[in-house]
């Protein structure tokens, strides 16, 4: 295909399709090493497997007797994130119940033990504690409400716990302060290879319709499980293949233990539940799925699946409130024939000049715990091939409000908030929050979300900072509308700030409201029990004031 | 233990409860009306929505206003609403400039909006009470002469303007908040529509409750009927009450008078129930681990599932054909109920249960 394209400066080095971890991650990495970057995200940053999976900094323990090496680099890299993002990161404890008597559970326990023994041995590269080894007593005595029936022992280890849409969010904000352009809501439509080398892609805004081209010296192809998709953009069909893995969670409105704890589900397979910031994660499916990932179903199995397997230790989970499920398709990499648990969560990238593609890679699997080292050597590969040769600095420059953790109380005395409301934005912005209140004024620190708490500054600055586009987009960066009351309080008044930031009508300013609203229902509705079924008659009330169900 | 008698038992003190006890009584019925607190009335943002429009009009008291343009917050216009409050502004009555009043601490309430999508001009007040959230703003209009001092102030800057739109945080308590600004400023003052458990949804609810007459003898507590050839009620804490007629107003599952546990069940009298799509759900379902909720709420909002009735306003048995009992009536959410249904609805079919059950006891 002959395309006409005047002979200047490309538009950039490097065009990222994609907005994950691994798109973000790149583009940060090769703006610090002073490559010009523009990204294109088709949904918004961390719309797929980055936003929505179990959100660990985990040291891969699975990999301990296979391939300890991958162990010791992630335990590194875990620690790394900790230094560029210290206000992001929690510790999440995690206990492993043995249940049986007699000599096989003695087996299985030190079974356990010997092996986080070794493990041990990573854990100072991320602060991580050494496990320990629990009676059954001592195990109940450390998760109160665990199951004690036929419990016969228990290992603990230490992980930590991240939200990958404010990690993406945080890479991408700092790729853009060094310069580069980040743009959501953009389609790739076609990736441009002239004479066996790439050259840029046509791209069209989803929200405006407006098609553009951006010429670039080399594409990546870092789109996750979509990336089969956008290789064929280039004509490379069937060049690229992962294995989409559909994970769901289950969303409670407040961590009903403060330390996780893993169990095996119906069918054998290890789930877990885990506290996280102010919510509780069941997780975690993992089916092959051949859905259109835009668009991903959570149906009521899944959802019976995750509370069946973990009423079996903690059966109080049964009388928890959930307020929604997260579902995502993992870009495993591909091969035929093994059980989606089997796979290998390795990452690979792939360099297209054998496919008559030169200047074109894809980025395949990857999980978000080793974003950060997939990212560098992904910009080892495309930044050497362009002529730099800057070397990496992500694991040492804190990404944007990382530099200092100020402290809660502090904060909420000087902007009159509540220390909760101060320590929520903290773990969100780090240092950043004092400027997002001071510029706020007043107005600013009113609160809009209660359950998060959101206050009005933050939306403000999810729109006008982080480029928010939609009120769905407002949600992903703050947290907004995700607790129990499901935007019913909220989308109206982060809908007004956003129109005005945005240039809203009030028609779309009540229809972004009423379609946040819907989504959260949606994402609740396979999870309904008692008293969601109750409440749902308030989120009617609530939509019908903004003109859904009723049009008379 | 002797059992109390009564005409019409109404269960439920929602809208479709008050308008069946209502319409019992005014055909000359002996009513009494067991009552819980909470229920989908008391989450009227103020604003009246509904199919049916005939009971609205035949009892309109002076306390609903027929239908006009509103303003909500998030500025956007209802256009064919029913107000409950004479506070509300029908936007479309004002010919000439809007005054529209700054709230700066609310969120929600952003007036250069409302302003901009209306053609208004934005007026700021002094001494507006600093809160973050409509009630708590509402409480202080409430205090004898904050509503009016803050009228004084909005004076000159309302000039040449034909009408003031505040906030909805016009009294929580008082109704009369609007008219006493409006007697100060000479001009009509009118409020937005806040959202649901804002000040003019819980003066709305109150308006709601004061249709109930007098003359209706009101318990609260839990209800459970009997089944049998007789309408017996235990109510708990007070005992039983043997009726000629019953009226189920109990609400969907907004209100409680539907629960889903694995199943979806009418809890009061046990019988049951349906979806818009007139499928029974509360028999068996085919699934051993519990039924799918998505099956049945995806066809809509999840309200709308209820007991079904027959043309005299009867609850009818699963073979959809017979009733359950000549005495058993049923009103409002509890029953389904078609999408866009509203209080108007309640109203409308807590008249026609109260009406048929003033027959059957009367004819009992």
């Amino acid at each position: 295909m002959a395309i006409d394209l005047p002979a200047r400066r490309p538009d950039c080095d490097v065009l990222i399709l994609g907005g994950g971890v691994n798109g973000t991650g790149l583009a940060r990495d090769l703006t610090l090493r002073g490559l010009r970057v523009i990204l294109v995200e088709r949904n918004d940053l961390a719309f797929g497997a980055s936003g929505n999976s179990s959100g660990m900094i985990h040291g891969g323990p699975r990999y301990l007797t296979t391939h300890p090496e991958v162990t010791r680099s992630s335990c590194l890299d875990s620690g790394y994130i900790q230094r560029i993002a210290p206000h992001m990161i929690f510790r999440i404890p995690f206990l492993m119940p043995v249940y049986g008597r007699g000599a096989k559970a003695q087996v299985m326990l030190d079974a356990y033990d010997a092996f986080f023994a070794v493990y041990d041995q990573y854990q100072p590269l991320k602060r991580g504690r050494r496990h320990t080894r629990l009676t059954a007593d001592e195990a109940v005595q450390a998760v109160p409400g665990l199951n004690p029936h036929n419990l016969f022992g228990a290992v603990t280890l230490d992980e930590w716990g991240i939200n990958g849409a404010r990690l993406c969010n945080a890479n991408a904000l700092d790729a853009r302060e060094r310069g580069a352009t980040i743009l959501v809501h953009t389609t790739a439509e076609e990736v441009l290879v002239e004479h066996g080398a790439v050259v840029g892609a046509r791209v069209r805004d989803l929200l405006t319709g407006v098609a553009s081209t951006y010429t670039a010296r080399a594409v990546v192809n870092a789109t996750g499980a979509w990336s089969p998709i956008t290789a064929a953009l280039s004509g490379l069909e069937g060049r690229v293949k992962v294995r989409p893995g559909k994970g769901i969670h289950v969303v409670l409105d407040r961590p009903i233990t403060d330390v996780g704890v893993m169990c095996n589900a119906i069918d054998g397979r290890q789930i877990f539940i885990e506290p996280w910031g102010n919510t509780c994660l069941l997780g975690t499916t993992d089916d092959d799925t051949y859905a259109n990932l835009d668009d991903l179903p959570v149906t009521t199995d899944e959802v019976r699946y995750l509370v069946e397997g973990i009423e079996t230790v903690l059966p109080r989970v049964r009388e928890a409130r959930i307020v929604g499920t997260t579902v995502a398709a993992r870009p495993t990499l591909y091969a035929y024939g093994p059980t989606e648990d089997a796979l290998s969560r390795e990452h690979e990238i792939v360099d297209h000049t054998a496919h008559g593609a030169s200047g074109l890679y894809s980025l395949l699997g990857g999980k978000l715990a080793s974003y950060r080292l997939f990212a560098e050597e992904a910009a080892d590969v495309v930044a050497r091939a362009l002529g730099f040769t800057a070397r990496c600095s992500t694991h040492t420059t804190p990404l944007p409000g990382g530099d200092r953790v100020p402290e809660p109380e502090m904060l909420a005395a000087r902007f009159r908030i509540t220390p909760y409301a101060a320590a929520r934005l903290i773990t969100r912005h780090g240092s950043r929050a004092e400027a997002m209140l001071s510029d706020g004024g007043r107005r600013g620190a009113v609160t809009v979300c209660t359950t998060e708490p959101v206050l009005a500054c933050e939306v403000r600055y999810a729109v006008r900072v982080e480029g928010a586009r939609t009120l769905a987009d407002v949600s992903r960066r703050t947290n907004l509308a995700m607790g129990p009351c499901g935007g019913v309080e909220c989308a109206l008044a982060a809908a007004v700030i956003a129109g005005e930031e945005l240039g809203w009508t009030a028609a779309e300013v009540r229809a972004q409201a009423a379609s946040l609203i819907e989504a959260r229902r949606r994402s609740r509705l396979p999870a309904i029990g008692v008293d969601q079924a109750r409440a749902e008659g308030a989120v009617d009330a609530t939509l019908r004031g903004l003109g859904r169900a009723v049009m008379a | 233990m002797s059992a109390t008698e009564t005409g019409v038992l109404v269960i439920g003190g929602g809208a479709a409860g008050i308008a069946a006890a209502r319409a019992a009584h005014e055909a000359g019925a002996t009513v009494t009306l067991v009552t819980l607190p909470g229920g989908a009335t008391t989450q009227t943002a103020g604003l009246v929505w509904g199919l049916s429009r005939d009971v609205f009009r035949q009892w309109n008291d002076g306390a609903f206003r027929e239908g006009g343009r509103y303003v909500t917050v998030g500025a956007w216009m209802h256009t064919t609403a029913f107000a409950a409050l004479p506070s509300l502004l029908d936007v479309s009555s004002v010919t000439g400039t809007l005054a529209v009043v700054d709230l700066p601490t609310h969120p929600s309430w952003s007036a250069r909006l409302v302003a901009n999508t209306l053609g208004g001009r934005v007026v700021s007040a002094k001494d507006l009470p600093v809160s973050e959230t409509f009630r708590e703003a509402a409480v202080k209009f409430d205090t004898a002469g904050v509503a009016e001092g803050i009228a004084a102030s909005l004076k000159s800057a309302c000039e040449g303007c034909a009408a003031v739109l505040m906030p909805p945080v016009l009294g929580l308590r008082h109704d009369d908040v609007a008219a006493r600004m409006a007697a100060v400023l000479g001009l009509p003052v009118g409020e937005a529509v806040g959202a649901v458990g804002d000040p003019p949804g819980v003066r709305a609810a109150r308006a709601v409750r004061r249709w109930l007459p007098a003359a209706v003898t009101v318990l609260e507590g839990r209800a459970t009927v009997a089944k049998g050839g007789r309408a017996t009620v235990d109510v708990e804490g007070v005992g039983t009450v043997r009726a000629k007629a019953v009226v189920l107003a109990t609400g969907g599952l907004a209100g409680g008078g539907i629960v889903f546990d694995r199943a979806l069940r009418e809890v009061t009298a046990n019988v049951p129930v349906w979806t818009r799509t007139r499928a029974c759900v509360s028999a068996p379902s085919g699934a051993s681990r519990g039924a799918d909720p998505t099956a049945w709420f995806a066809e809509g909002s999840p309200d709308g599932v209820g007991v079904r009735l027959d043309a005299s306003q009867r609850v009818i048995d699963a073979d959809g054909a017979t009733a359950v009992a000549r005495w058993l009536f049923a009103a409002g959410d509890v029953t389904v109920t078609p999408a866009g249904a509203g209080l108007l609805d309640a109203l409308a079919s807590g008249r026609r249960a109260g009406e048929a059950a003033a027959r059957e006891a009367g004819g009992g």
